[in-house]
């Protein structure tokens, strides 16, 4: 089943002076019509550089796609040329970043920034455009968003920040949102209401979202799907639900594990703290076997020679191990 | 409303600065050693006995310390900034006469720095490694240790001498025509080397900083967020980034306005350009207080000025500066 | 029992070991020290190997340099000896440069610091103050009080630091005042350490870094001071400066360039050196900026 964005065997490699870092590596990912989509995994896993190479993003002189493709609607965004990836950027897919205190240019009117977008994108008016801009900010939830859109951004607070760009990134209509850490820097009281706002936004519009983040919280509040992503490999993909009440892959299972446990008495089972032990390497792309194999409690011999296909367990639901019967029955 | 008060803060603040001017040239005739005479006099030998006690009477010398000051700044309100026994007429007139030229100078070679400074600094920026890079550092490195009365001799030598392209010294010639256009002409070929001589010590400094500012807001997130809005590079560059930039660029031009009247004197004396800094070294030389001490506070009051239209144009520039008042 | 792997042990160095061994990597820095070795040892050995009073008329007025063995780098216009004033002239550009330094750097760090550790009332004061002789032109100042006072080299180095300091003490106060936030700061004070114990302990090892790269810079920029002074007119009469070369040779300078363009250029070299030096020093103590 293919769905409106379809990322196959996508690669992408880093060149620094201490030699090649291979970000991602060989990535598989479906994002269907109107679903959330989310892609969870560690600090340095490659979720952003998944999310940066869609919109054509990488920092190319140490980056660079060494393969795969990226299909949107039928179109190889990644042999595109650069006007037409202007065009989709903000038009048709559009992305929002973490930091919202300083993502906006603080010289510029909140109402000239969103409009501008929409000048890019669409033939209107500059009045046709400002009104688009006022007309966003009230619906992600902007209190008089007229005065508002006149002001500049250190008036806002960081909440309201984060959803100025929410409000840029939708303010062309665009089919896809991309979400980089929704939940970076902002206390948990915004978070929900950007939550609420999201599935709100969501629902209305019909727009697909891809998320990326380290917050299982997060995921569970808002993916429809989720694919785990380690060391710049695919691991796990299923619905939320599957992942989260009978995760597959032992990574995964330990990432869901390290939720803190807050009941009345920690065993040494279930203890308060887990960790996975060890770190993530970084990979230079040319090593053998699962990439999971050094942490894996569950490693055999196959697991450090052959890299381990992402097989179908249960309907949709897919894990990439060798051994997934063995660590299923523990 | 804001902007009113805002304004008048700062106007009373520039007030109270001029002041200060003026007693510190008081502190100054009167902390000389000697007689303060002598240095109102103008050290001229061969005052005579007469004379020097006329002075003590208009000056009020005999007076109690405070009421002299009084009276001193009295008189300086009133536009009296004393005499010149060198050049026989009031200083303020001295001064003011010869104050066009060096603005004329300053104004040139500031609008010179800027203007290919900062091109010079958003090319490096775009190519850190390349040969824009180095020509900034280049002549950043000469610009900050060539004593720059040295190089407008070198100037002079290759372009005055070698290659004669440009007029040795003054400001006019003339030998030459004097219809207006005629003499504007004139005024601007014997501008250029002085202004290129005063220009490229600050042109150096302009480069750097548009270099430091390009490359930090080149990183920063709102450029992030107008690339994966779809803006293009060129837009990025020209409306995004240099909004951004001329805030530092206002900074640095208002912290540089004494230094660059000091860097002028020099650059007037090598080219005998008829400015306040020709005109400050003849008086010294000639042992002139008065008009030194008028071109002292004269410079001064310049200075103050245009920290206050910088400043102002800051609070323009920056909304972040405009909301706090 | 556990087996004890092979493991690379790191000695550690102290931050000042750590910082000198970093400068030395730069090339800037180094060659910084070779200029400025060259210099000193050009201006205070020279006159020893080479004792001719630079005063002192040895030939024609005006010889181009390679002319005349007893001038070999020419003469000025008065006919004395161009590479004797170049020998001759750097004492008093490095000594002014130096002792005008150490005032600028002391004034400067004094009211600096306590503008930005004090804050309030005292930061006020002491900015308005700092202010004001920042609106002085500082030549104009300078040249005003050297002349009512009389020109040696000691009221010349005393003007010039008087004149100069602002600049540093903006620095210094702005180094205070991130340094004031920093966590560690907090952390001395809620442990308890009185003030005196925190700004010696804490603040001035912080700060000492970025200062000790300005310091060079604000020498320089003293020398080149004194070097406009001298060039003036303005300089001590009785002592020989690169600056008076290229202040007497000026009307003269199309009949004997030779007098004015290596004075300058020794000047220049000086100035470069303490310049490369500081730079050097800069990325030494800087972590951040050490290169490879």
């Amino acid at each position: 089943m293919t769905g409106i964005l379809s990322i196959k065997n996508l690669v992408v490699d880093f060149k620094l002076r201490a030699g090649n870092t291979r970000a991602l590596n060989q990535v598989s990912l479906e994002l269907m019509n109107g679903e959330i989509l989310g892609i969870v995994g560690e600090s340095g896993c490659g979720k952003s550089m998944t999310a940066l190479s869609i919109m054509g993003l990488i920092p190319s002189p140490p980056g660079k796609i060494t393969g795969g493709s990226i299909i949107f609607d039928g179109e190889e965004l990644l042999t595109a040329s650069k006007t037409r990836m202007r065009q989709i950027r903000g038009g048709i897919i559009s992305m929002i970043f973490q930091q919202s205190m300083t993502s906006l240019n603080p010289v510029l009117r909140i109402g000239d920034q969103i409009a501008e977008c929409v000048l890019l994108h669409e033939e209107v008016t500059k009045v046709e455009a400002w009104a688009r801009a006022v007309e966003t900010l009230t619906m992600v939830g902007i209190p008089e968003p007229e005065i508002r859109a006149w002001g500049y951004p250190h008036e806002l607070s960081v909440g309201m920040r984060q959803r100025v760009m929410i409000a840029m990134a939708l303010s062309c209509r665009p089919r896809v949102l991309i979400v980089d850490e929704p939940t970076a820097a902002l206390d948990v009281t915004v978070q929900a209401q950007i939550f609420d706002l999201l599935k709100d936004l969501q629902r209305e519009t019909g727009i697909a979202i891809i998320m990326t983040t380290h917050d299982m919280g997060a995921i569970a509040e808002l993916a429809d799907r989720v694919a785990v992503l380690y060391a710049g490999h695919i691991i796990e993909t299923g619905s939320t639900r599957d992942i989260l009440t009978n995760p597959q892959h032992p990574y995964t299972r330990g990432l869901i594990s390290c939720v803190p446990y807050l009941g009345e008495n920690p065993t040494e089972v279930r203890p308060y703290l887990t960790e996975i032990k060890g770190v993530m390497p970084s990979l230079t792309g040319f090593e053998s076997g699962c990439a999971f194999a050094p942490r894996c409690p569950y490693k055999t011999p196959i697991c450090e020679e052959v890299r381990p296909e992402n097989e179908a367990v249960i309907g949709v639901h897919t894990a990439a191990c060798h051994n997934l019967k063995y660590v299923a029955a523990v | 409303m804001r902007m009113v008060t805002m304004f008048a803060r700062r106007l009373l603040h520039a007030f109270l600065l001029i002041l200060a001017v003026l007693v510190l040239n008081f502190l100054l005739i009167h902390l000389a050693p000697g007689d303060p005479v002598d240095v109102i006099a103008g050290g001229v030998g061969g005052t005579t006995e007469e004379a020097m006690a006329d002075i003590r009477a208009t000056y009020g010398l005999d007076k109690p310390i405070y009421v002299q000051l009084g009276l001193y700044l009295g008189r300086a309100f009133q536009g009296d900034l004393g005499n010149s026994f060198f050049y026989n007429s009031p200083v303020l007139e001295l001064v003011t006469g010869r104050a066009g030229a060096t603005i004329l100078l300053v104004a040139t070679a500031l609008l010179f720095a800027i203007s290919i400074g900062t091109l010079l600094g958003v090319l490096a920026s775009h190519k850190p490694k390349g040969i824009v890079s180095a020509l900034v550092t280049f002549i950043s490195v000469v610009g900050n240790s060539a004593p720059i009365f040295w190089t407008g001799m070198m100037l002079v030598l290759l372009l005055a001498w070698v290659y004669p392209v440009f007029p040795i010294a003054n400001m006019i010639d003339i030998t030459k025509g004097a219809g207006f256009f005629d003499r504007i002409l004139d005024i601007l070929h014997h501008l250029v080397l002085p202004a290129l001589t005063l220009g490229i010590v600050y042109l150096g400094r302009y480069a750097r900083v548009t270099n430091a500012s390009m490359l930090e807001i080149l990183g920063s997130d709102y450029i992030r967020t107008a690339r994966a809005m779809g803006v293009a590079e060129t837009k990025v560059y020209s409306y995004h980034a240099l909004r951004n930039l001329i805030l530092p660029i206002v900074t640095i031009t208002g912290r540089q306005f004494g230094s660059i009247i000091s860097a002028a004197v020099l650059v007037e004396v090598v080219f005998s350009w008829p400015g306040l800094g020709t005109l400050a070294f003849d008086a010294i030389l000639a042992r002139d207080y008065p008009t030194v001490l008028g071109i002292l506070f004269f410079s001064s009051v310049l200075v103050i000025v245009a920290n206050l239209i910088t400043g102002f144009v800051y609070h323009l520039v920056d909304p972040r500066v405009r909301t706090e008042g | 029992m556990a087996v004890v792997e092979n493991t690379l042990i790191v000695r550690s160095q102290s931050p000042l070991r750590e910082a000198m061994h970093a400068f030395r990597q730069s090339w800037t820095g180094m060659l910084g020290i070779v200029i400025l070795a060259l210099i000193v040892i050009f201006t205070y050995i020279g006159p020893i190997l080479y004792p001719v009073d630079p005063f002192d008329i040895v030939w024609a007025p005006m010889t181009p340099p390679g002319v005349a063995a007893v001038a070999p780098l020419g003469t000025d216009y008065l006919g004395r000896n161009i590479l004797a004033g170049l020998i001759h002239g750097g004492s008093a550009t490095l000594y002014v440069g130096i002792v005008a330094g150490i005032i600028t750097i002391t004034i400067g760090v004094l009211i600096g610091a306590l503008a930005g550790f004090c804050r309030g009332a005292v930061d006020e004061i002491l900015m308005r103050l700092t202010e004001f002789f920042q609106v002085v032109p500082a030549l104009l100042f300078a040249m005003v009080l050297v002349a009512l006072f009389t020109p040696t080299i000691y009221v010349i180095a005393f003007a010039i630091g008087f004149v100069s300091w602002p600049a540093t003490a903006r620095m210094a106060r702005a180094e205070v005042l991130r340094i004031r936030e920093l966590e560690y700061v907090n952390a001395a004070r809620v442990v308890g350490a009185r003030n005196r114990k925190i700004i010696w302990q804490v603040i001035l090892p912080n700060a000492f870094a970025p200062l000790i790269g300005s310091a060079t810079l604000t020498i320089g920029t003293a020398m080149l001071f004194e070097a406009a002074l001298s060039f003036l007119g303005l300089g001590d009469p009785n002592v020989f400066s690169w600056g008076l070369m290229i202040g007497e040779g000026r009307e003269y300078i199309f009949d004997s360039w030779w007098a004015v363009t290596f004075s300058g250029l020794m000047i220049f070299l000086a100035v470069l050196g303490f310049s490369l030096v500081g730079d050097g020093l800069n990325n030494a103590f800087d972590p951040k900026l050490r290169e490879r």
